[in-house]
């Protein structure tokens, strides 16, 4: 079996089982973004192993769903009206590029990398104001114990080498051979990545249940 | 374009490595800034506290200073007048109602008394000569004398081994404790208990019989307010209770 997938799973055990949804209601979408990444991965399997069939559509759908719910986990931190008030424009600007992109630009046919990357940098933005408030935070903030600092964490080792490589796959997409051997590279980060990404996620679901007292 | 397939996986592996590096050192980056901030909060907050600890005591002291001079001018100078007007009204000449002259003279006798006590209940040092027990025994005679309260008072511990300045501490929260059940409560009965625990934790309680305390009260008024920086300032903890009679009891643990 993908060892993604086995992350992938604990993390959203994690996240149904030991996350404090009571304590942690800024996160509580966190549920909701590994349901649907748990779907899509087990959709996106099936087509692909089982059916051989192309399976990007799910991907082109499921990719800005998940990235706007890891920016509105993002607004529910912030405190500073200018960051809501920009992240919220960004959600509104992404979505309408994401459906143009997927319907004119790119299409469905294949996995939209344009949308993949305006959404890394949108939620780097996102995080890079996370991160500037809980710095100046005024009052005592233990970060092994914050939940969105480890989901953060996860979103930035994940989406940043990977829109950076997707932009290298665009630009070197027009030679077919260099994109077969291109996507092994590809493959052999991704698992590195998403290993990270979905330890973080665990991680930001149980580090209220470690340091609870 | 010839592009060399295998230099430039080696290249997208070199730059995602880099891009980790960098975010793996930005995170601990921030994990530093925010120890380091936390750390300058701390600080913040202990001299808040030093600072407000200071401040209570300096208050405190001043309060100290009144009491005593008030009570230095009640028994030098009123206890003197007043003694002196009771002299003259006793050697005063005939033709005078004797009725009405012993009348004053018992009032005056009882104004004098009553002006002693209050000098006495006031100067610091008449209360730490007497020591705790003896000046919570004189504040509830007194009371008694009155006609208007039944008191008691029992105590495994006689506080001695306290420094002074806890036990004057200690004496003030009970005096303003028993002089809010005297203006507010409404009682006949008031209740004072010292109990010394295994772990040798002292729980003073004072009850009374009288119409209880609301909730809102808790939050108002000047005399709690000094009750509760008293106790904060020698780290006791003040609580309120109803009690079985419908009244309230004050309990103050050390």
């Amino acid at each position: 079996m993908n060892i993604i997938l086995i992350f992938e799973w604990i993390a959203f055990a994690f996240s149904l089982f030991l996350l404090h949804r009571r304590n942690d209601r800024k996160i509580s979408l966190l549920l909701v973004i590994l349901v649907a990444t748990v779907v899509v991965e087990a959709i996106g399997y099936y087509y692909h192993r089982i059916l051989s069939k192309a399976n990007h559509q799910f991907y082109n759908v499921s990719v800005p769903f998940i990235i706007i719910l890891f920016l509105l986990i993002a607004l529910k931190h912030y405190q500073k009206r200018t960051h809501t008030t920009i992240i919220l424009a960004g959600i509104i600007c992404y979505t309408l590029f994401a459906i143009i992109n997927a319907s004119v630009i790119q299409g469905m046919t294949r996995f939209c990398t344009y949308t993949y990357i305006a959404g890394a940098l949108l939620l780097v933005i996102a995080i890079a104001f996370y991160f500037l408030e809980v710095i100046r935070q005024p009052e005592h903030v233990s970060l092994k114990k914050e939940p969105m600092f480890w989901i953060s964490t996860g979103i930035l080792i994940l989406y940043l080498p990977k829109s950076i490589l997707y932009a290298v796959f665009e630009y070197l997409a027009y030679y077919n051979q260099v994109m077969e051997s291109f996507g092994a590279t590809f493959h052999l980060v991704n698992k590195v990545l998403s290993v990270i990404f979905f330890c973080c996620l665990s991680y930001a679901s149980i580090c209220r249940l470690i340091y609870r007292n | 374009m010839s592009i060399d397939i295998s230099k430039l996986n080696t290249a997208l592996i070199i730059i995602c490595s880099i891009v980790l590096f960098i975010i793996t050192l930005l995170i601990f980056f921030i994990i530093l800034l925010r120890k380091r901030h936390n750390y300058y909060l701390k600080e913040k907050e202990l001299l808040q506290s030093r600072f407000e600890q200071v401040l209570l005591q300096s208050q405190l002291e001043i309060q100290e200073q009144s009491f005593t001079q008030i009570s230095t001018e009640i028994h030098d100078n009123i206890g003197q007048v007043l003694s002196l007007v009771r002299l003259n009204l006793n050697t005063s000449g005939f033709g005078i109602d004797q009725h009405k002259v012993q009348f004053t003279d018992e009032l005056l006798g009882k104004a004098i008394a009553d002006l002693r006590s209050l000098s006495h209940n006031l100067n610091t040092d008449h209360i730490l000569t007497a020591g705790f027990h003896d000046s919570v025994c004189f504040l509830l005679k007194s009371l008694e004398q009155t006609s208007l309260f039944v008191t008691s008072f029992h105590s495994e511990d006689d506080l001695n081994d306290l420094p002074d300045d806890k036990i004057l501490i200690f004496f003030r929260i009970v005096q303003e404790a028993v002089n809010n059940i005297v203006k507010h409560a409404e009682a006949t009965k008031i209740e004072i208990s010292i109990k010394k625990n295994v772990d040798g934790s002292r729980k003073i309680c004072i009850a009374d019989n009288g119409k209880g305390m609301k909730n809102e009260s808790l939050s108002e008024g000047l005399g709690l307010r000094n009750m509760n920086q008293r106790a904060k300032m020698i780290g006791a903890g003040l609580t309120f209770e109803k009690n079985a009679e419908g009244g309230t009891t004050l309990v103050i643990c050390i």
